[in-house]
């Protein structure tokens, strides 16, 4: 395994000419959904999207993986699994991620494989491998050879060397998912999950949208703003943790306006600090933390502290909380 | 009107010459935290934070909003509200010094010899040096892992100083990216400091080859 990580990066318009000011040899493909199977139901990307998508492909030889993710999509939908198969053939992916474990278990590898031999296949962040029973279980039932691993794992080092350790002697590829800001085991997120796999494009969503950002993760955060310094990510500076782990480090940002997009993914391909906590994540928090440069957060030891921490907040460990009181009594 | 916690403001473009403006402070480190203009003076301002305060500026320069605006949404640059009911801008930069040029692609800073010299300097609003700050913190942030000599020291020594305004040199002892940080204590308020965290690269020999001739090129 190589010590440089390649990038697994979100699809975002206008992504084409942006790639040119990046380093476009280190990212091995380019994520994306759409409406019809994939986890952005909600957002209509049609023939512009798979232009510009092909035309990376073409350009800089960049995969194109489609995501589908949704856990539930429909009640009957193992009917729908040939539309599935034919759907992926058509839009010519060369990558996808699929998170229903059935499917997994049935080998739709090899239905996909049909429409293109060399098609990759990896399972879903959101089938939560935390453990090494889980990464074992992933590739001895399931099948998996290549495999994201819980967000978890960014704060545990400890588990992601046991199974490297494992992918190692069983050629397994480890991926990363490195700056998506969720909270580890998030209570919210089975309810997020099963609006995501029903959502239509048509839909009114201004009474689920009022309850989510009243009651989720966005309150909460503003609310008790350290708690966003204790979800699951690793910042660009510190990724060097992961050399001879990890093979792939995918970035979240589907929803990122394209400036934002372009300074998160060159941050984590220099390892730089220099881009705002606030720009970093996928999810979104506190005023006074977004503002804050990566640099300036871990100028106070803070990869250090939270390099193999296992998210042992509250009794065992307040580091966070004390950083985020160190960075906002000095900053802000 | 009630202030709430959003998305980063973007203040680019925003003056407007007959707008009336007001800044929100925090009460404890007296920073600026917030700039609202409109056409009529607001008076019933309410922040979420009850921490903050409120100021009335009243028409201000396009400069002044810029530099305000620049203070709230860019690390490098801070403004506070003092007791006396004056504002002040300080901005802490980094100038290249002899020898040292800006890899546009890296976005790093780059010397001869994989020697960067650099010169920090803390300033008012109008661009000066200020001479309250007479000591710049320097810190090496990758410290042993990524060693490099600071004004001559072992590379152990991590950590120096240097005088505001005044140059630093650093010897890169190993090929790739740094970085490192000048910080400086702002006398006015004892627990604020500001901080930037210029990127170095040390080049290969023969990338290092090719920067020496183009510098003499520069030159001739």
């Amino acid at each position: 395994m190589s010590t440089t990580h390649k990038f697994s990066i979100p699809y975002t318009h206008g992504m084409i000419d942006a790639l040119e000011n990046l380093d476009t040899t280190s990212i091995s493909d380019v994520y994306f959904s759409d409406n019809k199977f994939g986890s952005a139901r909600s957002i209509f990307n049609g023939k512009e999207m798979f232009d510009e998508l092909y035309a990376v492909r073409e350009k800089y030889g960049i995969k194109v993986h489609y995501l589908v993710n949704p856990s539930l999509y429909e009640n009957e939908f193992y009917s729908k699994v040939p539309d599935l198969i034919d759907h992926v053939r058509d839009i010519k992916a060369d990558m996808i991620t699929l998170n229903n474990t059935y499917l997994l278990r049935a080998n739709i590898i090899n239905d996909f494989r049909v429409g293109n031999p060399d098609i990759e296949l990896k399972n879903s962040v959101n089938n939560l491998v935390r453990t090494l029973k889980d990464f074992v279980f992933m590739h001895q039932v399931l099948h998996m050879t290549s495999i994201i691993v819980d967000r978890s794992l960014n704060r545990d080092i400890d588990t992601l060397t046991k199974m490297s350790d494992y992918a190692k002697q069983h050629d397994i590829k480890i991926t990363m998912l490195v700056n998506e800001g969720c909270i580890v085991d998030c209570k919210w997120k089975q309810w997020d999950d099963v609006i995501i796999s029903q959502i239509k494009f048509q839909d009114d969503r201004s009474v689920t949208d009022s309850v989510h950002n009243k009651l989720g993760c966005i309150s909460y955060f503003n609310q008790n703003p350290a708690e966003w310094l204790k979800t699951a990510f690793t910042l660009p500076n510190d990724i060097g943790k992961f050399d001879r782990l990890v093979d792939t480090i995918k970035i979240a940002g589907r929803n990122f306006p394209i400036d934002q997009w372009h300074r998160v993914i060159d941050a984590y391909q220099k390892r730089s600090g220099n881009v705002r906590f606030g720009d970093l994540l996928s999810t979104t928090g506190d005023q006074k933390l977004s503002r804050i440069l990566v640099n300036q957060i871990s100028d106070l030891g803070f990869n250090e502290l939270t390099k193999n921490c296992k998210t042992v907040c509250g009794i065992e460990c307040d580091h966070c909380d004390k950083v985020y009181k160190q960075i906002t009594r000095n900053f802000v | 009107m009630t202030t709430i916690s959003m998305a980063l403001q973007n203040f680019a473009g925003g003056w407007k010459e007959d707008n009336l403006y007001s800044v929100a402070y925090d009460r404890t480190t007296r920073m600026v935290t917030g700039l609202f203009g409109a056409l009529v003076p607001f008076e019933d301002i309410e922040h979420s934070d009850t921490n903050l305060d409120t100021h009335y500026l009243g028409a201000i320069s396009e400069t002044l909003y810029n530099s305000i605006g620049e203070s709230i949404s860019n690390p490098v640059s801070l403004a506070f509200w003092n007791e006396d009911n004056t504002l002040k801008v300080r901005k802490i930069l980094v100038d290249t010094g002899t020898g040292t040029y800006l890899d546009g692609k890296r976005e790093s800073f780059v010397g001869l010899n994989n020697t960067v010299t650099l010169v920090p300097k803390c300033v008012d609003q109008h661009g000066n040096v200020w001479n309250d700050v007479t000591t710049i913190q320097i810190k090496n942030m990758g410290k042993l892992e990524v060693p490099m000599s600071i004004n001559g020291q072992a590379a152990s020594a991590y950590k120096g100083t240097v005088a505001n305004g005044e140059p630093v040199s650093f010897e890169l002892q190993q090929q790739g990216r740094a970085t490192v940080r000048f910080k400086i204590l702002v006398p006015e308020l004892s627990t604020i400091w500001l901080s930037v965290y210029p990127e170095l690269y040390a080049y290969t020999d023969e990338a290092l080859t090719g920067l020496t001739a183009w510098a003499a090129a520069q030159t001739a």
